[in-house]
């Protein structure tokens, strides 16, 4: 067989694995890719129109059977079926960085987190970030909580690849930022959750009304409302909860939430009211 | 890097699927090695993110195989192979077309080898993209991944004396390619 010029093997060799990633791309599809992922677990989930799946909290529902839309997520997707439904997003988004379009370009940019290529870091597990939750204030709390801790040393390393890296296209950056953004909002909504299905309404409760007041105009506002009326269920709150259903379902009547909240407390009472009971 | 991810302990029951860590684990052990895989395998620079990601969802969706073939290299370059075939370039480049600057040397520059290394990639990439879809595909896989020939026809699917015959043209493509880009570019420090 012709071999390959002499040229050609020292370039290649020169060239050695240079063309691999830029540094910080790594954590950026990961968010990403695990948003996807939640996006197709739930519209699996809600296909089967399962309900109140059991807390395997840690387990990747991963879909193996759904239809994968490989596109750009697909919110309405990914929150569909999440509240109550068993949607476990992965705690590994939270390792990425705030990812405001300022912070990209912005020379605070070297105290960002350094992910070498061959670095893992230790996912955080479900329950530490349910009990993270409550306490974090900040509103880069969700990422923080699970950032890891740079060193010293990389700083200087991580600095001399700014100039690179901060050649992203405009878009790029606005999406990842809307993910981040997203990201903290499931992050919330899903200790929620798991508070819920732990039978702790109180701090499911806490944990909705704090994504309340962080993201009023959240792209999850139905969920957390949704999550707020299990919650109230699982208070025994069940007149509030009532109302609260009826309004959601009033102002998004095609909710994916709605069986959700079919099956709650809340629809059980409406049901006898609007039956004269 | 080793492929295999998960213990094949009597531990794992096939009822237990694959922790979070473990999804994690494997990306961060093999997100840099895709990614580089579909650039080399010519997906465009815009379109890499999404690439890498259909892979990991192909992986991660076929959870069965997943674990029983994780530790197979060649299946992995095949998920690969098959992504970057459909974000691939609808042609080969023009071989008149400027060598592309904007592929960036995507490493920490370390002193003396950084401008060479950059120039390597360049080169590299930009005779690559001179390349056939089919030839480059073989070509990427033989030489820069070092995937023996039965590897190779296993993972695009080829019988074995197409991956000889391909991997035969694309090196004297890949030659010819070098030479008319260097032939038009000003010799850099090397």
């Amino acid at each position: 067989m012709s071999e390959l010029s002499s040229e050609a093997r020292r370039l290649i060799a020169a060239m050695a694995d240079a063309d691999g990633p830029p540094r910080d791309r790594q954590a950026q599809v990961k968010q990403q890719l695990f948003l996807r992922m939640s996006a197709v677990a739930a519209g699996a989930v809600i296909a089967k129109s399962a309900f109140a799946a059991p807390s395997s909290a840690l387990s990747l529902p991963v879909a193996a059977k759904a239809t994968v839309t490989l596109g750009t997520l697909a919110t309405a997707a990914a929150i569909g079926g999440m509240v109550g439904l068993g949607v476990v997003i992965p705690a590994a988004i939270t390792t990425s960085k705030p990812a405001s379009s300022a912070a990209i370009r912005s020379p605070s940019q070297s105290t960002r987190p350094h992910l070498a290529a061959k670095t893992t870091y230790p996912m955080p597990s479900a329950s530490a970030l349910a009990s993270a939750a409550p306490r974090a204030s900040e509103p880069t709390s969700f990422v923080e909580v699970a950032a890891p801790r740079e060193e010293p040393a990389q700083r200087s390393a991580v600095s001399s690849t700014i100039a690179r890296t901060a050649a992203l296209p405009d878009a790029h950056e606005t999406s990842a930022a809307a993910d981040t953004r997203l990201a903290e909002e499931v992050a919330l909504l899903n200790a929620a959750r798991r508070e819920l299905a732990g039978g702790h309404g109180a701090q499911a409760l806490a944990l909705v009304e704090r994504h309340a007041r962080r993201f009023p105009d959240g792209a999850l506002r139905q969920e957390r409302t949704a999550a707020k009326v299990l919650a109230l269920c699982e208070l025994g709150r069940v007149e509030s909860a009532a109302a609260l259903a009826r309004a959601l379902l009033a102002a998004a009547p095609e909710s994916p939430l709605r069986q959700r909240l079919e099956q709650s407390c809340a629809f059980t009472l409406n049901q006898r009211k609007s039956s004269g009971q | 890097v080793p492929l295999a991810v998960f213990p094949k302990s009597s531990a794992r029951a096939a009822a237990v699927p694959p922790s979070e860590a473990d999804w994690s684990g494997f990306y961060d052990a093999h997100f840099e090695f895709v990614w580089r895989s579909l650039r080399r395998l010519g997906v465009r620079e815009a379109n890499l993110d999404d690439a890498a990601q259909e892979v990991f969802l192909i992986v991660f969706r076929r959870q069965d195989a997943f674990e029983h073939r994780s530790s197979s290299k060649t299946w992995l370059y095949g998920i690969a192979f098959f992504v970057a075939r459909r974000f691939a370039r609808a042609s080969a480049r023009d071989a008149s077309a400027p060598i592309p600057e904007e592929l960036p040397d995507t490493r920490e520059p370390t002193p003396h080898e950084v401008v060479a290394r950059a120039q390597s990639v360049r080169l590299v990439h930009a005779a690559l993209d001179l390349l056939e879809a089919e030839k480059r595909a073989v070509f990427v896989l033989a030489e820069l991944e070092q995937l023996s020939a039965v590897e190779i026809a296993e993972v695009i699917g080829a019988p074995l004396n197409t991956v000889y015959s391909r991997l035969r043209a694309a090196r004297r493509d890949f030659d010819g390619a070098l030479r008319r880009i260097e032939a038009r570019t000003p010799r850099r420090s090397l």
